[in-house]
């Protein structure tokens, strides 16, 4: 979000404003709903999808964390650090969804091996890359989920205050936990 | 001891990760510089993390790639669902802004939680089993409703297809052409009417405890054509009503939509025929004094209806 528009925002924002400039509050509101949305889709849904759940539910929980977004601002609720509210409120949402899903049939936590299949067209670069990814992503499995969840978020670009917001931790947590995974990750070559 | 001494003053993981990542304060993370200008062991292990981000990232984006759908559609979906979200809050009428808000997501919120119920695989099944039911009383109550109305032909065939215009004038929401065109913007069919609007509609129009197989709580202007959830877009038509009915009105709405969607009719247009009385409004675009469709049978009836409605049908007071 830029600073001009937030700016008109906090203007709009103001208590005892007539109903024309509700009405325009709302607008403006829609307008910085509409260009967070833009901003963030793509990495809220693949944060969600690393949680396990299809794009089908990522799309739905997207949207729901949107208009409660919206509802935050109409509330004139506190709009510092939205990006580390959107990721908390989709990962509280998510993790929801996932046990809802979960009562319905068994899934498994986040990015699974064969879910991508890579083009390449050369059989032994087909090879050696498959396996090498493989070999990560059994590794990154075999994480525990917060380090996960750390890396998916510092991944989106977060902030390591911001992964503890989400996540709800302290920030020495977070960084013990990206230093962890990260480490297993950098030795899943020494085979 | 050399060798324990030289492995303390090597940089730990965590340090090497927050340096990267900029988390440290200047004075420590001038010192980890530092220290990697000097040490190759650090620096190697600096490096292999960095690798290691590298790969994960890889991974990470891949996903993004094959499966992600584009904007256009959800982007459509969430202001379609923002401006009903903001209707059903300004229909609040003279109260301020953040209690007409808070006034309006009860009822949003309502509607979402049955949308939501909806979806579940054994509330379907539970609702099939209602619709049946519901369609055995409703085949039963049609019967008598023609018999009645051969009785008494003429003056009811309009009894209930107008809405009265003091009490539901109309009222739309902003969109453009391309949202309502748009291949994701929600249908009739989807904008389920919260149980507690329902029951504000039917106490303006005087009916109290109606019979769920009695009235469809019916928009005036379709939500198709920018048509708003609110009480002033809303009617109670009785399902009696055999000539002049919802189907037929619906003929008129997807008619009139195909107009503003082929650029051959404005909507605020058709949003007026709709309002103004769209009986007058079929007749002339459609060049007829009578519907065309021809009457009812038990299989169109079947098609007329679906899940949601009914069960919203019972969920109302």
């Amino acid at each position: 979000m830029s600073d001009s528009s937030r700016t008109s925002i906090f203007d709009l924002l103001l208590l005892g404003k007539p109903a024309v400039e509700e009405i325009s509050t709302s607008i403006a509101i829609e307008a910085t709903v509409t260009e967070l949305f833009e901003q963030f889709r793509r990495g809220m849904l693949r944060y969600i999808g690393s949680l396990g759940l299809s794009v089908h539910d990522g799309e739905e929980i997207v949207q729901e964390v949107f208009l409660l977004l919206f509802q935050h601002l109409c509330d004139r609720k506190p709009q510092e650090n939205l990006r580390g509210w959107l990721f908390r409120v989709a990962h509280n949402l998510a993790l929801k969804r996932r046990i809802a899903n979960q009562a319905a049939t068994k899934t498994t936590c986040c990015i699974s091996a064969d879910e991508h299949h890579d083009p390449r067209p050369s059989p032994e670069d087909h090879l050696f890359f498959q396996q090498r990814r493989d070999r990560l992503l059994s590794v990154l499995h075999a994480l525990p989920e917060r380090d996960q969840c750390c890396l998916y978020l510092r991944a989106e670009g977060l902030q390591y205050r911001e992964i503890a917001g989400v996540l709800d931790i302290s920030l020495g947590s977070v960084s013990k936990s990206l230093a962890r995974a990260i480490r297993r990750l950098s030795n899943a070559d020494r085979w | 001891m050399i060798i324990m001494r030289f492995e303390v003053t090597h940089l730990s993981d965590e340090e090497l990760l927050l340096s990267a990542d900029g988390e440290l304060p200047a004075k420590q993370a001038s010192a980890v510089h530092a220290h990697l200008e000097t040490c190759w062991e650090c620096r190697t292990r600096f490096a292999e993390m960095q690798n290691a981000i590298g790969d994960f990232i890889h991974i990470y984006r891949e996903r993004s790639q094959v499966s992600i759908p584009p904007i256009d559609g959800p982007r459509a979906l969430l202001r379609a669902e923002i401006r009903q979200f903001s209707s059903a809050s300004t229909a609040h009428a003279g109260r301020g802004f953040v209690a007409s808000t808070t006034g309006g997501a009860r009822e949003w919120a309502v509607s979402r939680v049955v949308e939501k119920a909806l979806r579940a695989p054994h509330v379907v099944a539970f609702a099939t089993v209602l619709a049946t039911f519901a369609l055995l009383l409703f085949v039963v109550h049609l019967h008598r409703a023609q018999l009645s109305h051969h009785a008494s032909k003429g003056s009811s065939e309009l009894n209930g297809a107008m809405p009265q215009v003091s009490l539901t004038p109309g009222e739309t929401v902003s969109v453009t052409v391309q949202d309502v065109c748009a291949p994701d913007f929600p249908t009739e069919r989807q904008m389920l009417v919260p149980a507690s609007l329902r029951r504000r509609v039917f106490q303006q129009y005087g009916i109290s405890n109606p019979r769920p197989d009695a009235f469809e709580v019916d928009y005036l202007i379709t939500p198709d054509l920018g048509g708003a959830s609110s009480a002033r877009n809303l009617w109670p038509e009785p399902y009696h009503n055999t000539i002049w009915n919802a189907r037929v009105k619906d003929e008129l709405e997807v008619h009139l939509k195909d107009l503003v969607c082929s650029g051959k009719l404005d909507m605020a247009t058709a949003q007026r025929d709709l309002s103004g009385n769209w009986i007058a409004s079929y007749k002339k675009y459609f060049q007829t004094d009578a519907p065309l469709g021809k009457p009812r049978p038990f299989l169109a009836l079947l098609a007329r209806f679906n899940h949601r409605e009914l069960v919203g049908a019972f969920l109302a007071p």
